[in-house]
């Protein structure tokens, strides 16, 4: 737990309570796609879900996220943060910014598991504020299969 | 819905804040310039469709199985090296 002031909880479906400080939270300067009035969340992980980690909304404890580091399955897999969005992250170091894409793993079915490699989520640890950011590379969709990308590399068609 | 004709290098304003220009017309497709401020998202309509779908699918995460997508994801990864 980090120092921050007066710890919060909040009740999820998933992880039960989780208790967590203002300093912790990330804000969303834009809603993820379809969740736009959801704006606060924390990333959560721990051994038990490693590579994974969560992306757990605060406001609305039913909804997490599965996140991954692209690099895990995709070592070449390289975000381009458009300027517009250096500036609303209030990015000054690189260093301090992760970029995860979501992950769907469908229910019994962890094998069919996919990667979101068209819009990123990009986090500002420093500003503690996160972005999905939508890329134009041609190559990327939102439902790439991580085991056929470990398996054979990333194919360039336009599934998804 | 309201319809506009403009020409080549003619605006649309809506609002104060956001600008679309017709850049030029070839064949069948039309480029567009558009100037929004950056709280206004702005995608090809299919696209941010395809995103917000995939967001809806990924985004109900209770009932994520972490531990059988470790398992794959390692045994592929050493399978691979």
């Amino acid at each position: 737990m980090a120092t921050g002031g007066k710890v919060h909880q909040v009740v999820t479906p998933r992880f039960g309570r989780i208790e967590f400080t203002e300093a912790e939270i990330l804000t969303a300067t834009v809603g993820l796609f379809a969740f736009e009035d959801l704006k606060q969340f924390l990333l959560l992980s721990s051994p038990e879900m490693r590579p994974f980690e969560c992306l757990q909304s605060i406001e609305k404890p039913e909804v997490v996220f599965a996140l991954l580091d692209p690099r895990v399955f995709l070592p070449e897999y390289k975000v381009e943060i458009p300027q517009e969005v250096v500036e609303e992250l209030q990015i000054e170091n690189l260093e301090k910014v992760r970029q995860l894409v979501i992950v769907t793993i469908p229910s019994g079915k962890a094998d069919k598991m996919t990667a979101n490699l068209l819009a990123p989520i990009v986090i500002n640890i420093e500003s503690r504020k996160l972005k999905q950011v939508v890329l134009t590379a041609p190559e990327y969709h939102t439902r790439h299969s991580i085991l056929e990308i470990l398996e054979k590399g990333l194919k360039t068609d336009t599934g998804g | 819905m309201l319809i506009l004709t403009r020409k080549v290098g003619e605006s649309i304003a809506i609002g104060d804040e956001i600008t679309i220009k017709v850049l030029g017309i070839q064949g069948r497709q039309v480029r567009l310039g558009v100037v929004a401020p950056t709280y206004v998202p702005v995608h090809r309509e299919e696209i941010y469709k395809k995103i917000q779908e995939e967001n809806k699918r990924a985004g109900n995460g209770k009932e994520i199985d972490f531990e059988a997508a470790q398992r794959l994801l390692n045994k592929k990864k050493r399978s691979g090296e």
